[in-house]
């Protein structure tokens, strides 16, 4: 039969891959066609003052990187080796830091440091000590691919410290370079914490332009140096996250990491698990504040329309993206999804919704549009894409793809086969996917600021909008919220998984 | 005459299971041993505590007639004057052929390194790295590396598994070249008696954590 079972399936998932990859692309044709109606101001792009400010952009993003690499490289190092009986659960907890948002970090630290002055030395420790958690994230999956038949064998020809620099440090460059790129994007586009210590920085610029009424055009001329240089950043990205894989045989790093430290070593590796513990110290702060529970229930029971709207504007997106990159990784060209699905990064949350509205404004429906959640739910699928996907790809890859094949040498049916074999067997990294949408969602405001319905509320904007006018009781409690909810449901995970390693795995 | 290797009581265990107990062997220089044992018996483990990579949890390690494990002395690996070629090539994957060898050279002496490299026949490789060489070739620039710091004991562990029968004959030719050249003490360890007569006339076997020399 020409049109048999297996054929069907692939070209209706074809159709959707390239039909979701259109959709990835709208704010994309947006920007250009604006481009092109008007011409290319080359006045508003090579601004002398403006390309200063991108440096200067660019100068905080890399000491960002430098700083929370430096921290999260040795403190995994020294939790690996003094602390490995409770590497999961600490790394449980840096997951749920980085679920919880980059101004929930700062409003911490604003408590311990005061919100005037030192603007850029406050906006680097607060990003610093945040993003570190994506590094010890994405490092502790290079540990956990390094065969300790590498160390060992490196054991018989230099010093344990020669063996940090020249074989760990050398061969997790993958892992480093691409979360360092990633990093180094997300800071560049990142307008919260600058404005919050009044540091003037390139996306701020294009956000008060914006908030200032500047014409559409303008705004996205004055942002394509800064899409510029996160594309080179992308590019690196891309390059670099192909290569985070080697071939593991027997016992990894993050199980075994026997290697003896110098005393340059120790008093790093020290240091910067203080840092970290310091960064959770910060945070637990949150809990000082809202000792008063009268304060917590009152901000509980009067934020609950609020919230029950955060967690559907982060649920709904995130389930989509998730199934939209299963779609585009199982039946889509490799290198056009890995192309398309990490443009979401390129532009700042900002550009994103200025995009978004002026795609949409073009048609009849727009008026019903902007009064429902459509937009924010677009925006946050497209936001949520990238996240999604460097989750799920990396733990896809992890899967023996000859288990799957034997399925269908006993099932003839896609369907009963997907159901009973597939969805089972990826249940993990297509839970991971979503998780991290989802967490990553809930703490999104650069595009949900500009297009939430009117009536709505979300619980970062309420956050982000206490930061700079309201209470910072009403701020604790609802941080405090945040925290509780996301540590529970990772500690709760984190310990099925533990304990049905093998099944995850 | 000084021994290459000379092990007294030596004993490990994991968890309950006794590996290793009371182990004694010696061998004297420019001998090629080689240690036979099941699956689990311990060979791997007493390459590794012999290469100092694990620790024992009692006993004397001479290497040379130089003590470089005991109760009070463990000298870390790269002091011990050996090579090591592991199960699996273990060849690090960031570097090329040639800088997975030159990694070995201590004090940057590279005047036999033409020399090693016509012998292993690995000449045409030297710039492609790990991922894109057969096992034979794994096989072969592994115990390259092992000897490029030209050490006096030469350790090799399984170094025929996972090959052709033609390879292992290749494998066992240059490593029957390479002793003759360079006088070198070779101890192996294999699970496969035929393998082990390739390069050794001296075999023992691994029981029960003792060995035992085995008659032919």
């Amino acid at each position: 039969m020409l049109w048999s079972d297996k054929l069907r399936k692939e070209i209706f998932f074809k159709i959707i891959a390239t039909a979701v990859l259109i959709i990835i692309l709208i704010p994309f044709f947006s920007i250009f066609d604006l481009i092109i109606k008007e011409g290319i101001a080359y006045d508003e792009i090579l601004n002398i003052r403006r390309i200063k400010l991108l440096l200067k952009s660019a100068v905080l993003s890399l000491s960002v990187v430098l700083v929370s690499l430096f921290i999260s490289f040795n403190s995994l190092m020294y939790i690996t080796k003094k602390l490995r009986k409770y590497a999961f659960i600490i790394i449980a907890f840096v997951f749920t830091l980085f679920i919880i948002s980059p101004y929930i970090h700062a409003l911490s630290w604003i408590k311990l440091f005061g919100i005037g002055g030192f603007g850029f030395l406050k906006t680097l420790i607060v990003l610093s000590t945040y993003y570190s958690t994506i590094n010890i994230l994405i490092l502790s999956a290079g540990f956990n691919n390094i065969d300790t038949n590498y160390i060992d064998s490196a054991r018989i020809y230099i010093k344990d410290e020669g063996i940090i620099y020249h074989i760990i440090f050398k061969m997790l460059k993958p892992y480093w370079i691409s979360s360092s790129a990633l990093i180094f994007i997300l800071v560049m586009s990142d307008f919260s914490i600058p404005s919050l210590f009044q540091l003037k920085t390139y996306s701020l610029e294009i956000f008060t332009y914006y908030t200032s009424g500047t014409s559409l055009t303008k705004i996205i001329y004055i942002s394509i140096p800064l899409i510029l240089i996160n594309t080179a950043a992308l590019i690196i990205l891309v390059k670099y996250s192909k290569k985070m894989e080697f071939k593991k045989r027997g016992r990894n790093l993050l199980s075994n990491f026997n290697l003896n430290f110098n005393i340059f070593y120790k008093i790093t590796t020290l240091l910067s698990l203080l840092v970290i513990a310091l960064m959770f110290l910060v945070v637990s702060l949150n809990f000082i504040d809202t000792s008063n529970f009268n304060l917590l229930y009152e901000t509980f029971s009067g934020n609950t329309e609020e919230m029950k709207y955060s967690l559907k504007a982060a649920f709904i997106p995130s389930i989509l993206s998730t199934m939209i990159v299963f779609i585009l990784e199982k039946y889509s060209n490799e290198k056009l999804t890995k192309i398309f699905i990490v443009i979401p990064i390129l532009i700042s949350g900002s550009l994103l919704g200025i995009a978004i509205i002026n795609f949409f404004s073009k048609f009849k429906i727009y008026s019903d549009l902007v009064g429902s959640s459509t937009l924010l739910y677009y925006a946050n699928t497209f936001k949520a894409l990238p996240f999604v996907y460097f989750v799920l790809k990396g733990t896809l890859e992890t899967k023996d793809k000859n288990l799957l094949n034997s399925g269908l040498i006993y099932e003839k049916n896609w369907l009963r086969r997907l159901i009973k074999i597939e969805i089972p067997y990826y249940l993990f990294p297509i839970f991971s996917g979503f998780y991290v949408g989802f967490g990553y969602l809930t703490g999104e405001i650069a595009s949900s600021i500009l297009l939430i319905p009117p009536g709505e509320q979300l619980i970062s904007l309420k956050i982000y909008s206490y930061l700079h006018y309201g209470s910072t009781g009403k701020i604790s409690a609802l941080g405090l919220i945040i925290i509780v909810f996301f540590s529970s449901i990772t500690i709760f995970l984190s310990l099925i998984i533990n304990r049905k390693r093998r099944f995850f795995r | 005459m000084i021994q290459i290797l000379q092990i007294k009581n030596l004993s490990k265990s994991f968890g309950q299971k006794k590996i290793i107990r009371d182990l004694n062997f010696t061998m004297n220089p420019g001998e090629i041993t080689a240690v036979m044992g099941k699956s689990g018996a311990g060979k791997t483990t007493l390459l590794k505590i012999i290469a100092g990579i694990a620790k024992p949890e009692g006993g004397l390690i001479y290497i040379n007639g130089e003590l470089v494990e005991g109760p009070k002395v463990s000298k870390p690996p790269y002091s011990r004057n050996i090579g090591f070629v592991f199960q699996n090539p273990a060849l690090w994957p960031h570097m090329t052929v040639e800088e997975n060898i030159k990694f070995s050279i201590k004090n940057k002496n590279y005047n036999e390194f033409n020399e090693l490299v016509e012998i292993l026949k690995i000449k045409d490789i030297l710039k492609n790295y790990p991922e894109e060489m057969s096992g034979g070739e794994g096989k072969r620039v592994s115990i390259a590396r092992a000897i490029a710091s030209n050490p006096k004991l030469l350790i090799m562990d399984e170094p025929f598994t996972n090959l052709d029968l033609e390879t292992k004959k290749d494998t066992a030719e240059i490593i029957n070249i390479i002793h003759k050249r360079k006088k070198l003490s070779i101890l192996t360890v294999g699970h496969n008696y035929e393998d082990n007569l390739r390069i050794s006339k001296k075999i023992f076997k691994l029981k029960d954590g003792i060995l035992n020399e085995e008659k032919y």
